[in-house]
């Protein structure tokens, strides 16, 4: 049995070009402006159920039809990077041997920590398979948004639609262009554009994020001391790779208030701790990434109480086929 | 200088400063106490029916705080509602003592079937209603409530005297006139902008 | 003798700055003694929330004398204190979340009907460094 350094673990297999991607996403603006425009033309028509199909029906023939031709591909590129993925036992052994061992004491239960630190609350962990601890995500996911935007764009172009259509019948009725209708119905007609569009974003945003898969982050301690050096490991799922990952530990003030008859939150990010540079990892700055990091001192520690909080979260950003990516992920910070 | 460990300086402008029933309401005509009275006679003369009506942050909740104390002739039962607290507890219902005056803050949030169920109970046993909302809910005008901009800059000098050496220039360019009717004449919005100022100068 | 200002309550801390479960040590005193219609006198250590959010409290220790229990007779005036303050939570100057803590001595007096209460409050920091 020598001392030998362990081998790193073998390479993943080759990402889907980048160019492939960027053809699929100019492929869907286009099908989406295809979309809009056979929209419009059956509004000005006057085919009222047609706007819907007319929007839709060019996304659901491409989405229908990349699934055919690339679907196969994907799958193929996935089924080849799980065989040639690092096992979790050589990520583990790279990790300098820590990783979840069977046996190892969990931390006191909540109901022993509050004694100890009251108004400090546990953000929730479940056991890692790397690290001793997986982070669960907070905050709205790319579905959800992308959901509500498409939700409020539909009820608002549905009830401005009606409106524009009379204005257009009004115009073939009379040959003449009803000015005073137009000029009114202008500036409703730019937010109804604004919220397609911003659905539109959102979508692609989600479509995004589901081919970029889960993204895991486990540490090796929780809840973090100020101070402590606490190992970090993300990793992700999905086809698309995320590059120029960055770490931040941010903190966030929640007050709760009554304004008259209805509870407001406000929210104040109050301060950021960069943990991983992007630059600094001499190994590539994509995942799977495994790092030590320092817990900055002098933090506030987790303050939960009904109506005001102290809040802490790994913020996970990077980059991925030219779209920003960025995911909370809650911590506990103890006082030290 | 690090904000861990240390004493907190005190906003003006903090909720404590600035809920209802911390600031005196003002009357634009009279003095409190005789326009307090004013409302208590009014308020007799329906027979305890009424309604405090005017818009977001324009000091309902705060008459009503200041109302109540000085209601000594009614058994008062207050109850107030909002958004994530919408229902009428079961013993709203239950018969009222005599001279009983049911006093419900943010009526508009319960439903229209509610609304009519409470008046005829209290029209029933004969008890008083007193409300609050932002629109009119079909009782006598006991008081429309809307903030002038000399009471907003009375508020606010109450809160942040300029004589004091803490607060000297701390109202330079601000525009109180203007910034209640940008916020719409609500007071409570224009003292949350005063708490962000007061909390990015220091 | 008939009462008729409100009582003189003085909190006196051994320091300003206290470190998270050290030891609070400091005395109140009543100037006078409590009024004869005394209902209660309370005192308690405690934090509270202030900023833009409807307030919180939590208490760490508090202690009530009343006439009815024969403990408000008994109360030692001046008053001497030691409080262990727990670990959390630590005081903050934040933007929308503040973080105080005090002592606070409450004296509720007057007749039936009529009852009247005086508050003082004595505020310190529970800090890591122990210092200010």
């Amino acid at each position: 049995m020598t001392d030998e350094p362990l081998d790193p673990p073998p390479a993943a297999a080759p990402w889907p070009g980048s160019a492939s991607c960027g053809l699929f996403v100019f492929g869907f603006v286009v099908t989406a402006l295809i979309g809009m425009g056979l929209a419009f033309w059956a509004a000005v028509t006057g085919n009222v159920v047609l706007v819907p199909v007319g929007f839709f029906a060019p996304i659901l023939v491409y989405g229908i039809g990349s699934a055919i031709v690339f679907g196969p591909r994907i799958v193929r590129h996935m089924r080849e990077a799980s065989r040639n993925a690092p096992s979790p036992e050589s990520v583990a052994a790279v990790a300098h041997g820590e990783g979840v061992e069977l046996g190892t004491k969990v931390a006191a239960p909540w109901e022993d920590v509050a004694e100890v630190n009251p108004t400090v609350h546990d953000a929730g962990t479940t056991p890692g398979k790397v690290l001793a601890y997986r982070l669960a995500q907070v905050g709205m996911t790319p579905g959800c948004r992308f959901g509500c935007a498409v939700a409020v764009a539909i009820f608002w172009n549905a009830i401005l639609s009606s409106f524009v259509i009379d204005a257009f019948n009004k115009w073939n009725r009379a040959g003449q262009i009803p000015w005073l209708d137009m000029l009114f119905l202008t500036p409703f007609v730019l937010v109804g554009l604004l919220m397609i569009g911003t659905a539109f974003f959102f979508g692609v945003r989600w479509f995004v994020s589901t081919l970029t898969g889960q993204v895991a982050v486990e540490v090796s301690a929780h809840p973090m001391l100020p101070g402590d050096v606490v190992r970090i490991h993300i990793a992700q799922t999905g086809t698309f790779r995320l590059v120029r990952v960055a770490v931040l530990l941010v903190c966030t003030e929640e007050a709760t208030y009554i304004a008259g008859t209805s509870k407001s939150t406000a929210k104040k990010e109050v301060a950021k701790h960069p943990l991983v540079d992007p630059g600094a990892n001499p190994d590539g700055d994509g995942l799977p990434l495994t790092t030590d990091s320092t817990i900055p001192t002098g933090l506030m520690h987790s303050f939960d109480a009904p109506n005001n909080k102290i809040k802490w979260v790994l913020r996970v950003t990077a980059r991925v086929m030219g779209f920003s990516f960025s995911n909370d992920y809650g911590v506990t910070v103890n006082p030290r | 200088m690090s904000r861990v460990g240390r004493r907190p300086r005190v906003n003006p402008f903090s909720t404590r400063f600035v809920q209802p029933g911390a600031i005196p309401f003002r009357f634009p005509t009279f003095p409190s106490p005789d326009g307090l009275a004013a409302l208590v006679l009014r308020l007799g003369e329906t027979r305890g029916w009424g309604q405090i009506i005017g818009p977001h942050g324009s000091g309902k909740s705060t008459l009503l705080a200041a109302l109540l104390p000085v209601l000594s002739d009614w058994r008062v039962c207050h109850i107030k509602l909002n958004t994530t607290d919408r229902r009428l507890l079961p013993e709203v219902f239950d018969p009222p003592k005599p001279g009983a005056l049911l006093v419900i803050d943010g009526f508009e949030q319960l439903g229209f079937l509610s609304r009519w169920r409470v008046k005829r109970h209290c029209r029933k046993h004969g008890c008083g209603l007193l409300v609050t909302a932002h629109t009119s809910m079909g009782l006598p005008d006991l008081y429309r409530t809307a903030v002038t901009p000399r009471a907003a800059a009375e508020v606010v000098a109450e809160l942040a005297p300029e004589s004091s050496t803490d607060f000297a220039g701390f109202l330079d360019g601000f525009d109180i006139p203007a910034r209640l009717r940008a916020h719409h004449g609500s007071l409570r919005e224009v003292l949350f902008e005063l708490y962000d100022r007061w909390e990015a100068g220091m | 003798m008939i009462r008729v200002e409100e009582p003189d309550i003085r909190i006196e801390l051994a320091t300003e700055a206290f470190a998270p479960s050290g030891e609070l040590a400091g005395v109140f005193v009543i100037a006078g003694g409590p009024p004869p219609d005394a209902r209660s006198v309370e005192f308690s250590v405690m934090w509270r929330t202030s900023g833009k959010g409807t307030e919180d409290i939590g208490v760490a220790h508090y202690q009530a004398w009343k006439p009815g229990d024969g403990t408000l007779a008994s109360m030692p005036n001046p008053n001497t204190f030691t409080v262990t303050l727990p670990n959390t939570p630590w005081s903050y100057d934040g933007t929308l979340v503040k973080i105080h803590w005090l002592a606070r001595v409450r004296v509720r007096y007057g007749p039936e009907g009529d009852t009247r209460e005086v508050v003082q409050d004595a505020e310190f920091a529970l800090t890591p460094s122990g210092r200010v």
